[in-house]
């Protein structure tokens, strides 16, 4: 029957996780292949990589394919299955020599950090050496096979998904071990000589035979579920399982004899002879050109090769991207860039005035609260403030300087982020109180209030005022950038230090430097930087480049910072981050059912007629009083058990920087569920603009479409929150470190801050399990 | 990672090349740290990000019946049904040669029948929220809406646990036959307890800190 034939071969069931898992794996071997085949190209030629990227192809399969769909009904497909998670899949996977592929190709931090201690701790070496024993290897596997395969374990992985992913989670790893030997994958060391895998392999078989033929020859049904479900024509539960047991042993043997087989040919041949007679384990050269697999010069003489291979100690650099990094570079681009926002800005002004005052329904309703603002927070995690670089609102700051004489200085006192810690405590509130995402009209407002506001700052004040003291949507990717993966730095400060122009912040006849007076030697993290790139195309020596870094490395360090100063100084810092942190939480707490009740329950128990006023006390008590009585409580416990020397405000001031990464995971899991759950709403929207335009060519709006439902999303929320927990708590457990005299005072000066840190993730978990309101999206 | 962070050392002596320079630290190039950092990877990267369906559809039979000229099987999964999403498929085959039946209208309608007292709602994803119940009085059952192929299936909300009605219609023509049976669908787990794997991995990287920090002291 040819459509049933069809169906059975489109029956793929793609699993999420596991296929992001396998991408990822592959990922990180190919970028470390990389690397290492310019190091030692014998060990990493491109059968290797083949080698690799097929056995992640045979577990893709196994769990994807039909294969996994049919195994609930038919015992030959799990069986199938099986026989490529344990045979197949493994022996390619150890071919590829994956273990330097895989250190090499993780981040240089995640190595040093996390890896390299375990690496070299001797208790896991030991148990590394245990794990990799022949005889530990061969027990487990027929373990995992017997077990596995007994009937009440068998009905258990049948009965539930969650017992069958640990089941093949077990025969992918008892077959990585049982090949461990065989493969002896490079740079390990055989513990066994090589004629004693002949008979680890045999015996193998021998109990591969066994459990086979019991299936094979059985006259009933080992695994009661087959005999409930349907049967195919033809087929009956019983010859099902003869089928099975056929797979099992045919195939099966074939895995266990040819590599015994060769191995038995190498070793009885004259060659092997000759050199068999020296120790087996002793000498690598031998080790390696006995093992065919492994087949190539030896290492020593790779080791020449390595050497000679020129260094390179600069990280990845977007600016040295080719044509990407010149066309990111270029004065140009960024222009074309800002023109196409700035005429987005106006189209989303005028639809906001004189469209429909239905925020789903309108582009001021749509774009700027749930599209911009996740697609935003998604770059800066991902890149880096890629916003500031594209902002429509410089064009309306050059325009000032045009018109208006722009000759005075930025007044000193208010050279602070006072005035954006206001602003944004006011957008937070006015956000809530006055429903701003549904509401075009205020919405264009606001824009054209933002307009105004910057040609007016810049127009009177010299350099970036506006970014630097004014801008809320600025400050706020300063603050998030704290833990981007890229950073606006030098590629190499000897150059800085011979240099005499500092052309990257002096400018010169050609380019102005940097408006926000970083100065490149100095400048630390992301901080007040705007990704304009001034300073790159300033630097008469090419020596700026957009440059990958460990997110969040310098919040525990304190130096002097160009145009900052330091973090224990910075009172108005730490509270621009700290009302960004639990700004975040209590922004998307208010659009959680649970809250929403509570705060109607409040307006009528203090009987506060007005949402505007219930929700400025709720805001006041949620980015005023909560982070002063909860970060002071901290400094004060942490400086009394830690023996911190300083005051409770310098104390304060640098583990609130440590916030930032738990706050960044707070908004993006916020403004990501919002950008997800309605990815599409602009479609209609547009459509219905070009009505409004008289242009029938969109045709008319599609005000049912849906965006459909992501059932990960909530996984991603977790996930993005789980990193923001790890990383927060790590900067406070550094920052202690830093402060604290000695280790057991700096675990109970960190145990406050550990606290307020766990204490937050514990509430963003609960507001994203929460029933949400959904913003921008017509019900 | 660059040369001066790995490097083979050369020279005669067979001992140099068992080991590897890593950042800076020697590391024995026996297979015990490589190991345990290959098998980390391949048990951890895979078997951590496995926490997906593992059936596809099909899952366990609740209904099966010979009517008319076709053979009715009626599957849930997850096995043993909860309340929230539930993947209802139906193969329908033919009564006498057990093929596939591909080209029938499948229908399929829940009643409750005793709804458990004090029985906890079902809980969904805040974002799977959106999609509007469906109507589980006449839910299609598709080709499309099963990884299998050869069956019918649909994605169903069911709001409570207790005993439900399922009755499935199948028509062909002017071949029309419906099963019929109860279903038990049990509570929903907690909400928090579906996601575990993720609570469970900051407390496992803690701890594995937590021990680094150990193994660095020693
Ligand atoms: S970045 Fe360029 S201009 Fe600035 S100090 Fe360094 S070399 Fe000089
Ligand atoms: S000029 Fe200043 S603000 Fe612009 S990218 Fe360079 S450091 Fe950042």
């Amino acid at each position: 029957m040819e459509d049933a034939a069809d169906a059975i071969i489109e029956s793929w069931s793609i699993q999420f996780w596991p296929t992001v898992g396998l991408i990822l794996f592959a990922v990180i071997y190919f970028r470390g292949w990389l690397k290492l085949r310019k190091q030692v190209p014998h060990r990493f030629d491109g059968w290797r990589l083949a080698s690799f990227l097929g056995g992640v192809g045979i577990v893709f399969l196994a769990l994807n394919s039909p294969l996994d769909t049919f195994s609930n009904l038919l015992l030959q497909a799990h069986m199938i299955q099986h026989l490529l998670l344990m045979m197949i899949a493994p022996p390619l996977l150890l071919l590829a020599n994956p273990f330097l592929p895989l250190l090499t190709g993780l981040p240089r931090p995640i190595v040093r950090e996390v890896i390299r201690p375990f690496l070299v701790w001797n208790a896991c070496k030991r148990f590394g050496r245990w794990l990799t024993r022949p005889k530990v290897t061969w027990i487990l596997f027929v373990v995992m096979t017997l077990g596995w395969h007994a009937p009440p374990l068998y009905e258990l992985t049948l009965r539930s998904p969650t017992w069958h992913i640990v089941e093949h989670a077990c025969f992918l790893g008892s077959g990585t071990l049982f090949w461990w030997p065989v493969i002896q994958p490079w740079p390990s060391r055989p513990q066994w000589p090589e004629w004693a895998i002949i008979p680890y392999l045999l015996l193998a078989d021998v109990q591969n035979t066994v459990l086979s033929a019991f299936l094979t020859f059985s006259d009933r049904v080992l695994y009661p579920t087959y005999g409930l479900v349907p049967q195919f024509p033809g087929m009956n539960p019983l010859s099902d399982q003869h089928a099975a047991g056929a797979i099992m042993w045919v195939p099966g043997s074939i895995f266990y004899l040819i590599p015994a087989g060769i191995l038995a040919m190498r070793f009885l041949s004259p060659r092997r002879r000759i050199s068999g007679r020296r120790s087996p384990a002793g000498d690598p050269t031998l080790f390696s050109r006995a093992h065919g697999m492994n087949a190539g010069p030896n290492p020593i003489r790779g080791a020449r090769v390595a050497a000679r291979v020129k260094p390179s100690s600069v990280a990845l650099d977007l600016l040295a991207l080719g044509f990407f990094g010149r066309l990111i570079r270029s004065l140009a681009f960024r222009r074309v860039v800002q023109g196409i926002l700035f005429g987005l800005a106006i189209l989303i002004v005028c639809d906001g005035l004189f469209g429909p005052q239905i925020g789903p329904m309108n582009l001021a309703g749509t774009l700027p609260w749930t599209h911009w603002r996740g697609l935003s927070v998604l770059a800066l995690l991902a890149f880096g403030n890629f916003f500031c670089f594209a902002c429509p609102f410089t064009f309306a700051r050059d325009l000032g300087r045009r018109i208006l004489p722009a000759k005075r200085q930025w007044p000193r006192w208010l050279r602070t982020k006072w005035v954006s810690v206001g602003l944004l405590a006011i957008y937070l509130w006015s956000y809530e109180a006055f429903s701003l995402w549904n509401s075009p009209w205020l919405t264009a407002w606001i824009i054209i209030g933002y307009f105004v506001a910057a040609i007016v700052v810049d127009g009177f004040f010299r350099g970036a005022s506006f970014c630097k003291y004014v801008c809320p949507i600025g400050q706020f990717h300063f603050v998030q950038s704290l833990v981007s993966p890229f950073e606006v730095k030098t590629r190499d400060l000897d150059v800085c230090r011979s240099c005499k122009s500092f052309d990257c912040i002096r400018g010169n006849e050609q380019q102005r430097g940097c408006e926000l007076r970083l100065f490149q030697p100095k400048k630390e993290s992301n901080l007040d930087c705007t990704f304009c790139l001034d300073c790159a195309r300033a630097c008469p020596h090419d020596n700026v480049g957009i440059i990958a870094v460990t997110p969040g490395h310098t919040l525990a360090q304190d130096h002097f910072r160009s145009s900052i100063g330091r973090f224990a100084e910075r009172t108005d810092l730490a509270a621009l981050v700290l009302v960004l942190v639990f700004g975040a939480f209590v922004n998307a707490a208010s659009m959680t059912l649970p809250v929403e009740n509570a705060l109607s329950f409040s307006r009528l128990t203090l009987d506060l007629i007005s949402r505007p006023a219930i929700l400025l006390l709720f805001f006041s008590v949620a980015l005023g009083v909560l982070p002063l009585v909860t970060i002071g409580g901290c400094a004060l416990a942490s400086r009394r058990f830690g023996s911190i020397t300083g005051t409770a405000r310098a104390i304060s001031c640098r583990f609130a920087m440590t916030l930032a990464p738990l706050g960044a995971a707070m908004w993006l899991a916020h403004f990501g569920f919002h950008l997800f759950t309605a990815l599409l709403t602009p479609i209609p929207v547009v459509q219905r603009l070009f009505l409004d335009l008289h242009i029938a060519a969109a045709g008319s709006p599609w005000w049912s479409l849906r965006t459909p439902a992501i059932p990960q999303l909530l996984d991603f929320q977790c996930l993005a929150l789980d990193l923001g927990l790890l990383v927060s708590l790590y900067f406070a457990f550094k920052t202690s470190v830093n402060l604290a005299a000695n280790k057991q005072k700096a675990v109970a000066a960190f145990l406050p801050w550990g606290i307020l840190i766990s204490l937050l993730y514990v509430s963003g978990i609960w507001i994203v399990f929460q029933p949400m309101e959904m913003r921008g999206m017509l019900h | 990672m660059t040369n001066d962070k790995l490097k083979i050392p050369h020279g005669g002596s067979c001992c140099a090349s068992r080991f590897v320079v890593f950042e800076g630290q020697f590391l024995t190039a026996r297979p015990s740290p490589f190991v345990i950092c290959h098998l980390s990877f391949v048990i951890l990267l895979i078997s951590l990000c496995l926490p997906g369906n593992a059936f596809g559809d099909g899952g366990s039979v609740q209904v099966h019946s010979v009517s008319g000229p076709f053979e009715i099987t009626l599957f849930a999964e997850p096995p043993l049904p909860r309340a929230g999403q539930i993947d209802f498929s139906a193969l329908i085959q033919d009564a006498k040669s057990s093929q596939p039946v591909m080209d029938a209208a499948v229908t399929l309608a829940l009643t409750p029948v005793k709804v458990h007292q004090n029985a906890q709602p079902a809980w969904y994803p805040p974002s799977c929220a959106v999609s509007a119940p469906a109507d589980l009085a006449a839910v299609p059952l598709l080709h499309s809406g099963a990884s299998n192929r050869l069956l019918y299936g649909a994605m169903v909300e069911i709001p409570a646990a207790g005993v439900w009605h399922v009755r499935a219609e199948i028509q062909r023509g002017d071949e029309h036959v419906s099963v019929e049976g109860n279903v038990d669908i049990a509570d929903p787990f907690p909400p928090i307890a579906s996601y575990w794997p993720l609570f469970l991995f900051p407390a496992v990287a803690i701890g594995l800190y937590v021990l680094r920090e150990q193994i660095q002291r020693a």
